[in-house]
């Protein structure tokens, strides 16, 4: 029973690796031509995300063999054969070190603290794994590739898969269940998908302009060269003043809903508990949010109203029981208190002689 | 003719020696004879407020119930500074803890109390006599409440000195007393005080004369020297004019 299901387990991981490291292999051979500038072989490559989502959400062996098994194929459909075999090990641990998250206790990402463990082993994972390849690399070619190795692989390859799996790997993992929104991860969310998207976007410019200007220079003749530059810093400037206007109009709108959904409320949920504090709130004084908050937020300001409301109350309560002392006498009890005084036999004596005693004084002092 | 006033509350700690001392202490200076009668013989404590030591006391209270003495031979008058023609005079209970042992345990002729008082009156020319008496009902608190002109009861705001107070109203009511009013004391400074006169009087049928509010000066000095003496504007003071206005009233 149990070999059993461990069988199907094995045979529905394998199945998984076999059907996403195929379709690795094709993206790579697919997304060939978006070569990162300076770096022959590397290139943008947003298809790491299948081996990292997989070693996040089936297992990091999933992960790991998807990407070295997927690599190993795409280096054979673009003809490199097997000569980069320590690059395709890289890629294992590219795709393996991301899942060992799970590892460290965190089986879906709900808070901020998970959050940055997830960055922190996406950076790990790369630049590991192409420490690794680079040392290969050195260790097969000889000592002078170091310095060739560390700026046309390591560096190129480092930057834009971190920057591309730090961007793309949070949106995927939204529909994945693996990543839940709140409060906290989504403020996250934001500002790392916000500084990303800028870096990402100014690369992939500079690549577009960097292939262009080549391909230029390549068809052209010697005359024709100083117009080529000329042209290509115009275009650089105009490309990366439009880059900066998107960068501007996205950044103030996410930062005006932000304000406007986390911070405003916030800045109103405190003056208002300031005045409760200072006793400046009355029972029919309400936070209200103009718009819409959140829903934390708009939770967070109806405990606020309902518990504002409770405090006044109780206060109200205590200082009408204070004005307003409830003396009550219990008639019953109060009589058989009295009584016991009255029925005793010198009470009675007093009772007959008291009116003659004060009457005996009267006159007496009237006389003198 | 002098008037004879019996300061009593159901409870202790009411602060009803307090009110005694300074009402004894504002009869006085209005020029009248007044003699304070420490009837609280198991717990007595009028003496301290008027900082009266033990060892001047020649005779007590106590020498003159086991007839070891003239009531007049007790009292002992309070010297102030004023050339008035008014004076305080206090008869004071024993302190010492035989004495007070002994009216516990063998009490003594209650009657001979009413027969003190009279002779108090007549000697001293007395205009006024106040009686501090013991809290609770007992026999000689009772026989000074039988003799009184004015009923003075000193309450606090709270639930257990209402009721206490109701039980007391009840009994003097029955030994005819005519001139009974409440003097409320220790009352927390938030209470409205019109509303809590309102209800002690539809709750009793009789007036509140006083109302003395809670204050940390009064608690830290008016339990050893005479307050009204000492700060004669503050609103205690006031108050205790007020209370005496009304005793005078009275004659």
């Amino acid at each position: 029973m149990n070999d059993n299901v461990l069988k199907s387990k094995y045979l529905k991981q394998v199945l998984i690796i076999a059907a996403f490291s195929t379709l690795l292999a094709f993206l790579n051979y697919l997304l060939r031509s978006w070569v990162i500038p300076g770096a022959e072989f590397i290139t943008f490559r947003p298809q790491l995300l299948i081996p990292v989502l997989a070693g996040l959400v089936v297992s990091p062996w999933a992960g790991g063999f998807i990407a070295l098994v997927g690599n190993v194929f795409g280096d054979l459909l673009l003809g490199y054969n097997f000569s980069f075999w320590h690059w395709s090990i890289a890629n294992f641990f590219i795709g393996f070190i991301p899942g060992i998250i799970r590892f460290a206790g965190v089986k879906t990402i709900t808070n901020v603290n998970h959050f940055i463990k997830l960055i922190i082993l996406i950076f790990v994972a790369n630049a590991m794994a192409l420490f690794l390849g680079m040392t290969a690399q050195v260790l097969i070619e000889g000592k002078n590739a170091l310095m060739p190795t560390l700026n046309t692989f390591f560096l190129p390859a480092l930057i834009s898969n971190t920057y591309l799996l730090m961007l793309l790997l949070p949106p995927c993992l939204i529909p994945l269940k693996f990543l839940k929104l709140n409060i906290e991860t989504r403020s996250m969310f934001l500002f790392i998908s916000i500084g990303l998207l800028v870096l990402t976007l100014s690369v992939l410019l500079f690549s577009i302009l960097n292939h262009r200007l080549t391909t230029q220079l390549e068809q052209a003749n010697f005359s024709q060269t100083q117009q080529i530059q000329t042209h290509f810093v115009e275009q650089s400037f105009r490309a990366v003043g439009v880059l900066m206007l998107l960068i501007i109009i996205v950044s103030t709108g996410i930062g005006y809903s932000f304000s406007k959904k986390y911070m405003l409320p916030i800045s109103l949920l405190a003056k208002a508990a300031n005045n409760l504090k200072l006793g400046k709130w009355s029972s029919t004084d309400k936070v209200e949010l103009k718009g819409k908050g959140s829903t934390e937020i708009e939770n967070l300001t109806e405990l606020f109203n309902n518990m504002a409301g409770e405090v006044i109350k109780r206060e109200q309560k205590m200082n009408d029981e204070i004005r307003t002392l409830k003396l009550q006498i219990d008639k019953k009890q109060e009589e058989k208190q009295v009584n016991e005084i009255t029925e005793t036999a010198f009470f009675k004596h007093l009772e007959q002689r008291s009116k003659a005693i004060r009457e005996q004084r009267k006159p007496k002092n009237n006389e003198q | 003719m002098a008037q004879i006033i019996s300061i009593h509350s159901y409870r202790g700690g009411t602060g009803k020696s307090n009110i005694t001392a300074n009402l004894a202490w504002m009869l006085s200076q209005k020029g009248y004879r007044t003699a304070v009668v420490d009837t609280d013989i198991q717990s007595p404590g009028i003496h301290i407020i008027f900082n009266v030591r033990q060892e001047k006391t020649h005779f007590t209270l106590n020498d003159f119930l086991w007839g070891k003495c003239e009531i007049v031979d007790t009292a002992i008058e309070i010297h102030n500074n004023n050339n008035i023609a008014g004076k305080v005079f206090l008869i004071p209970a024993s302190t010492n803890t035989g004495d007070i042992a002994r009216v516990i345990n063998d009490g003594y002729n209650i009657e001979l109390l009413s027969k003190g008082f009279e002779e108090l009156c007549e000697h001293l020319s007395l205009d006024f006599l106040l009686i501090d008496t013991h809290p609770g009902l007992n026999e000689e608190t009772l026989l000074s409440i039988a003799i009184s002109d004015t009923l003075l009861l000193v309450m606090r705001p709270d639930q257990q000195d209402f009721e206490g107070s109701s039980i007391t109203l009840k009994v003097a009511d029955k030994l005819g007393i005519n001139q009974i009013a409440v003097v409320l004391n220790k009352v927390p400074k938030s209470i409205e005080k019109n509303e809590l006169c309102t209800q002690i009087t539809n709750a009793y049928n009789i007036p509140v004369e006083a109302l003395f509010y809670h204050s940390d000066e009064l608690m830290i000095l008016g339990s050893k020297s005479v307050f009204a003496q000492d700060f004669p504007e503050h609103e205690f003071s006031l108050e205790v004019d007020k209370l005496s206005d009304y005793l005078l009233n009275n004659e």
